[in-house]
């Protein structure tokens, strides 16, 4: 792999790497905060039209199938965010060696999935019907 | 404000401190939004979203807690994303970004306030 001067990778392919779990989910709460500061903007964006433009309203705007999938994106990734968040919380203030493998067991991992999970389905029931 | 952002000013210690700060309130206040934001009757409009807003039993508790977790949310936004930066754009245009980045956050910051006052009336 081609190696910046600076000892600093460019260009990954992503693909051509086998990350374990703890890696993936560790990714995945950097792309749902990246996500939520997308989706923050959006609603930000949102509440300006319906603030500063009279002809739209809050009403036929909040029922919009746009705001439904917004309100659907910003809380499953903050479900997720919040989730892994917690967990490295723990992972960094309990430091003792068998609490922190507890932490970052595959087990915890599964739950961690789960919880989401479960937290999406619920999420879309809530938003969508 | 210094709105030219120069990576070799920035502190990790420091940024870690605040990222986890911010996380800890963040993480306590998420549940109670979902919580007011499920008990809130439907709005016609935003006016009425904020008079409902306003009207709750702990509507004090709720605007200052609000108020408290837009500006973490922000130096906990400005952390990662950051960090981000850092890792993954090129090295000539890691201050360009940071820039960028902190300006449109100051600009987030302006604005939701303008919002507030629009709709609280906290001029």
């Amino acid at each position: 792999m081609y190696s910046h001067p600076g000892n600093r990778p460019r260009f990954l392919k992503l693909s051509d790497f086998h990350f374990p779990l703890n890696a993936l989910l560790s990714g995945a709460h950097r792309v749902t905060g990246f996500a939520l500061i997308v989706s923050l903007l959006a609603y930000l964006i949102l509440g300006n039209l319906i603030l500063f433009i009279p002809s739209i309203t809050l009403e036929p705007t909040a029922s919009h199938w746009l705001t439904h999938l917004l309100h659907t994106g910003f809380w499953i990734a903050l479900s997720y965010h919040w989730l892994s968040g917690l967990r490295h919380l723990f992972a960094e203030h309990f430091l003792q060696p068998e609490t922190y493998s507890l932490i970052n067991s595959k087990v915890v991992s599964a739950l961690l999935l789960i919880t989401w999970l479960t937290t999406s389905i619920s999420i879309i029931y809530q938003v969508w019907f | 404000m210094e709105f030219n952002i120069e990576k070799a000013s920035l502190s990790g210690r420091k940024a870690h401190i605040w990222q986890r700060l911010s996380a800890i309130y963040i993480l306590l206040y998420t549940p109670f939004l979902a919580i007011v934001i499920t008990q809130l009757p439907a709005s016609a409009s935003l006016k009425v979203l904020a008079y409902n807003l306003s009207n709750l039993p702990y509507s004090t508790l709720f605007e200052f807690s609000s108020l408290l977790a837009l500006v973490l949310l922000l130096v906990h936004a400005w952390v990662g994303m950051r960090d981000i930066i850092i890792d993954y754009a090129p090295r000539a245009r890691v201050n360009l970004w940071l820039t960028l980045y902190h300006s449109l956050l100051a600009l987030v910051f302006i604005n939701s306030i303008m919002i507030a006052i629009n709709l609280f009336g906290y001029a």
